[in-house]
């Protein structure tokens, strides 16, 4: 019986030790496989380390990758110019996956372990949310470069060291709801039905009737409805003068444009789409965005010179003309480059207060932040050409790249400031 | 029982309760060598995938759409930190603790509704199908029930739990390493309950409702009773495994409630070893470690997730601890002993 | 809300729906009545037919042609996955099937991604399809009219080649007695061959021709393969009819739904399906199966 006891107990410390050691490899193991760089390192100084992390797979993994992209060039650009205080800037991807838990998971690696100095990046309302909280324990800066809800910006939610580098849904929905009101009075408004959609709706129609607009129907569209023919039909029916996609983003707004020119809605009224990328209004196509008015907060064929610059380096590296995804990335890499290289440090307080005074203009024209952290810039409306204009008689495939997505007609420029968020609804009063 | 009947019942020497040390040994000290949300992570879906064995490896039912109760125990906990931040509900602040038993219960429930629905369907494939249903339909009521459950954003920004101890002091959880021995604290005894369970008679009979059903009901076992109580207790782990990931994380979203992320608690369960006590902890731990050191090489880890669920149903069937089985039985046997 | 229009739309559109899951319904259908294999993947070869469609598209700029290129694309993947990892599978238990088929899932839609790219892709419909056509009451678009056409014709096709020729013929005695068939000697394998490639090719015909309707992108596979779940519950898995009547019913509920509350029309299917097993747990038709 002893025997017996004495056999369990030798072998309940083998195991338990079995155990420790498993651990300690598992740990040991992921700490080297951590270590690993995405650029080479030099040998001029120790890498000054960046994170860089989106959702590479998952449902918006097209829109991440063309964050990567303008991350990745970014810091090619700031290396070529000598890096960040003298020494090689080297950027760790991760992918977050879209999913929270993920997303800290890995902040909290790429902060513990590979000892990164800022955060760049992250597509997704609750991603956003996830590391602000996160970053504000750390105290680290992390620029997310999606659309912010106002939630993420009130005061006592943002993190001090958080910035937003694109315009706010609030932005994006007042803007558009004042020019429509421009266009035509009575509008039929189109959203998604969820609560980030359900944002851009009411801040559309807020600002829409304020300016005189009225409002005669609206319709909420399931979030990734791929059938759009019922609510066209219905919106047909009311018979506005104009028609709203407020909300809709991404594939289901190439959808809605595309079924809505099986309807011949373009030539029965006003179109407006409230937000669209490049990528966006290719995939919808010429015959889809033909007089769609629309918003967009980046446009590559402005005829500014820091736009030509960008879209030149862009098609050099990458042989395609730069989605409205990659800016946010591209101009928060540069603005913090070139802030820490002012400030003379990475300290976090230091790069502070010369990113809150600086201007910069790195693609579309000046910009700079706002004390709710908010990337204030220029904002656009265009309108889509005919096919005809565009083609010139000739067939898609004859057409060079330079004129093929020259399919936009620009029509008006607008200052975020005449749309963000006040101080008041964020709590800063 | 003697360890020789079938490979998949329980190897004698961890029948004792020393294997259940090792797996508490395990969480106490894998913080100090591996990132801390790891081992989390860890700890937290486990208590997931146990839940799912004790009907796919148990009772012998595939159930795609597990992740939903984890989901459910997630935002009920956390609707209830939430309103009872926001004074919605009169529950004072040292009393927030009580989010997790709420957590649970409502998730248990939550599974005695989706094992009724599950249960009526035809024998077969069916009843999978209708548990990835029920799942969609949990899924798409947390989006469009935006205004309780933050929809597309989830719930966000919750507390850290504060205690008091009357007369004494005030304990609060600062940061994420408190909160998570203090989840170590709830799920130590869950842990024991679960291993009481499976190695008791209840855990027998269902055992038995694998290997043949009708005899089990010629004994005078009402089988869908048992099959009952089985739905209701896994949904109850998964339920602690969602309290436990609010407490640590904070917030939660649609993505603890997504449907492919009950694929996940599948393949953790097949690659550590379905049936067996320890195989959740194995196929967790493996699964993340897995699924992280690809993430970093490839966008398509996928592929390579997929690929390995094929390998292990095709050559690994009892999974890793199969394989680990196979060794300490052949090391065992040639040094003699029983 | 009594307005013809908006009724003849609502048939029109539920229909077409009806039509794109009955074909992806039937193709799993077939896999499962035959080798008992239920095809978890079935919804990434829809998506992989409407990507093979793009690319044919891109290459040719001829979209008749795409159609059929495209089915028979995926139907030859079947040579892949069939004698390599299906064959290995059969006798297993079913819950270890269903692992293996979401291993392929996970598999197949990273393919995807790996060849076309994760961004959604355009498909134009060709033009004579893509204007409106004029119907007594209504306008509605062609191409959605040619969707329900055309499937409709595969389905007839369908079940012509079921019942009257002679694989056809093996292919349902295959699924009711398997020793039978090898017992007249004839090789199994090859049966089940033809008919996993005959099933996920009617997925692909299925992606082929919602193509030029909403877009190719990564997820399509995922959205509809949820829908199909419902459709299996409803219909049963092995009954023609029960397919078709499964269908129809969730076609036209979801395109009525959303006229009368659009956010009904795609979470009514769940409470159709609720509703069924409470009600009448045997599925629509009740016990018996046909195929």
């Amino acid at each position: 019986m002893s025997e017996e006891k004495k056999v369990s107990r030798r072998k309940w410390i083998k195991y338990a030790g079995a155990g420790v050691v498993l651990a300690a490899a598992a740990g040991a193991g992921y700490y080297v496989t951590q270590q690993r760089p995405t650029v080479p390192t030099s040998t001029k100084g120790p890498p000054v380390k960046i994170g860089v992390m989106m959702g590479l797979t998952g449902p918006y993994s097209g829109n991440c990758k063309k964050m990567l992209d303008g991350a990745n060039l970014a810091t090619k650009q700031v290396n070529e110019a000598g890096g960040v205080l003298d020494r090689p800037l080297e950027s760790y991807v991760r992918d977050d996956e879209l999913n929270p838990g993920v997303a800290v998971r890995r902040a909290t690696e790429l902060i513990e372990t590979v000892k990164i100095e800022a955060l760049f990046g992250t597509l997704g309302t609750h991603i956003v949310h996830a590391l602000n909280d996160y970053m504000k324990k750390i105290g680290k800066m992390y620029f997310a470069c999606c659309i912010p809800v106002v939630l993420t910006k009130k005061k006592d939610t943002r993190s001090p060291y958080t910035y937003f580098m694109l315009p706010s849904s609030a932005a994006i929905s007042r803007s558009g709801g004042e020019y429509c009101s421009t266009l035509a009075k009575k509008w039929y408004l189109m959203y998604p039905d969820y609560s980030g959609g359900v944002e851009f709706f009411s801040y559309f129609k807020e600002r829409l009737e304020e300016k005189g607009g009225e409002v005669i129907g609206t319709d909420a569209a399931p979030l990734g409805a791929t059938d759009f023919s019922p609510f066209i039909t219905r919106a047909l029916a009311a018979k506005p003068e104009g028609l709203a996609w407020c909300g809709q983003l991404g594939t289901d707004l190439q959808n809605a444009l595309k079924q809505s020119q099986g309807f011949k809605v373009t030539e029965k009224m006003y179109v407006f789409s409230g937000n669209n990328t490049l990528t966006d209004s290719m995939a919808a196509g010429l015959d889809a965005i033909k007089n769609v008015y629309t918003f967009m907060d980046f446009y590559w064929k402005l005829p500014r010179e820091p736009t030509e610059k960008y879209v030149q380096a862009y098609l050099a590296e990458y042989g395609e003309y730069p989605d409205t995804y990659s800016i946010g990335t591209y101009t928060a890499i540069r603005a913090w480059a070139d802030a820490v290289n002012k400030a003379g440090t990475t300290d976090t307080e230091a790069v502070k207060k010369v990113i809150d005074q600086m201007t910069f203009d790195w693609c579309k024209g000046p910009q700079y932040f706002r004390w709710d952290g908010q990337c204030m810039q220029d904002l656009f409306f265009v309108k889509g050409k005919t096919p005809e204009a565009v083609l010139k008689g000739r067939k898609t495939e004859e057409v060079p790249a330079e004129e093929r997505f020259d399919i936009f007609e620009f029509i008006k420029e607008i200052k975020s400031e005449v749309a963000e968020p006040t101080a008041k609804e964020e709590g800063y009063e | 029982m003697s360890d020789t009947e079938t490979t998949e019942l329980p190897v004698k020497w961890f029948r004792s309760w020393q294997g259940l040390f090792v797996v508490i040994a395990f969480f106490l000290i894998a913080p100090f060598f591996l990132p801390l949300s790891i081992v989390s992570d860890v700890m937290v879906f486990t208590m997931a995938v146990m839940g799912f064995d004790l009907l796919y490896g148990y009772t012998g039912f595939l159930s795609f759409g597990h992740s939903a109760y984890f989901g459910i125990g997630t935002y009920a906990t956390a609707i209830f930190l939430q309103s009872a931040t926001f004074k919605q509900i009169p529950v004072p602040d040292s009393w927030l603790w009580l989010a997790i038993p709420v957590g649970i219960v409502i998730a248990a429930a939550a599974g005695w509704l989706g094992g009724f629905l599950t249960f009526r369907a035809r024998a077969g494939v069916y009843g999978t199908f209708v548990t990835i249903a029920i799942q969609f339909s949990f899924w798409w009521a947390m989006l469009k029930w935006y205004w309780v459950t933050g929809g597309e954003n989830g719930i966000v920004n919750l507390p850290f739990l504060v205690f008091e101890i009357p007369g004494l002091a005030a304990i609060s959880l600062q940061d994420m390493h408190s909160a998570y021995f203090f989840n170590l604290l709830v799920a130590i005894p869950v842990f024991f309950v679960a291993y009481r369970i499976v190695h008791s008679p209840f855990g027998l009979i269902l055992r038995s409702i694998r290997e043949n059903e009708e005899r089990v009901a010629f004994l005078g076992y009402d089988v869908h009773r048992y099959r009952m109580y089985s739905f209701i207790l896994s949904a109850f782990l998964c339920g602690v495994g969602g309290a436990l990931y609010v407490i640590y994380y904070r917030f939660t979203g649609l993505h603890t409630i997504d449907w492919l992320s009950s694929g996940d608690l599948v393949i953790m369960s097949v690659l550590g070893g379905s049936g067996v006590y320890w195989g959740p902890i194995i196929g967790s731990f493996l699964f993340i470690m897995i699924k992280d050191y690809f993430s970093l090489y490839t966008w398509f880890w996928r592929l390579f997730v997929g690929g390995t669920a094929i390998i292990v149903i095709l050559f690994f069937r009892q999974g890793v601890w199969g394989i680990l089985e196979k060794v300490s039985r052949a090391t065992r046997t040639r040094r003699g002993e029983s | 809300m009594i307005n013809p229009e908006l009724i003849v739309t609502a048939i029109l559109n539920g229909l077409s729906i009806a039509m794109t899951l009955a074909l992806v319904a039937l193709g799993m259908g077939l896999i499962f009545g035959l080798m008992h294999v239920p095809n978890f993947a079935q919804g990434n070869f829809f998506a992989l037919g409407a990507y093979v469609t793009f690319s044919i598209v891109v290459l040719t700029g001829n979209f008749w042609l795409a159609i059929p290129i495209g089915a028979l694309c995926v139907a030859l993947t079947g040579l892949l996955f069939e004698p390599v990892l299906l064959r290995r599978m059969y006798g297993r238990p079913l819950p270890e099937i269903l692992v293996v088929m979401f291993g392929v899932l996970l598999i197949t839609f990273d393919a995807i991604e790996v060849i076309w790219g994760s961004v959604g892709l355009p498909v134009n419909p060709p033009s004579v399809l893509a204007g409106s056509v004029s119907l007594a009451v209504a306008e509605y678009p062609a191409y959605r009219l040619f969707q329900i056409v055309f499937a409709g014709v595969v389905c007839v096709m369908f079940y012509v080649f079921l019942k009257k020729t002679t694989l056809g013929l093996l292919i349902r005695a295959g699924a009711q007695d398997r020793g039978m068939i090898q017992a007249l000697g004839i090789d199994i394998n090859k049966i089940f061959l033809a008919g996993f490639c005959i099933g996920i090719g009617l997925a692909g015909v299925g992606g082929a021709i919602t193509a030029p309707f909403t877009q190719v992108f990564p997820l399509m596979g995922n959205d509809i393969i949820i829908k199909i779940f419902v459709v299996v519950v409803l219909g049963g898995i092995g009954s023609f009819r029960g397919t078709l009547l499964a269908t129809f019913i969730l076609g036209l509920a979801s395109a009525f739904s959303a006229l009368i509350w659009p956010p009904l029309s795609e979470i009514i299917i769940f409470f159709i399906m609720g509703f069924i097993l409470i009600v009448r747990p045997g599925g629509i038709l009740g016990e018996g199966e046909e195929v």
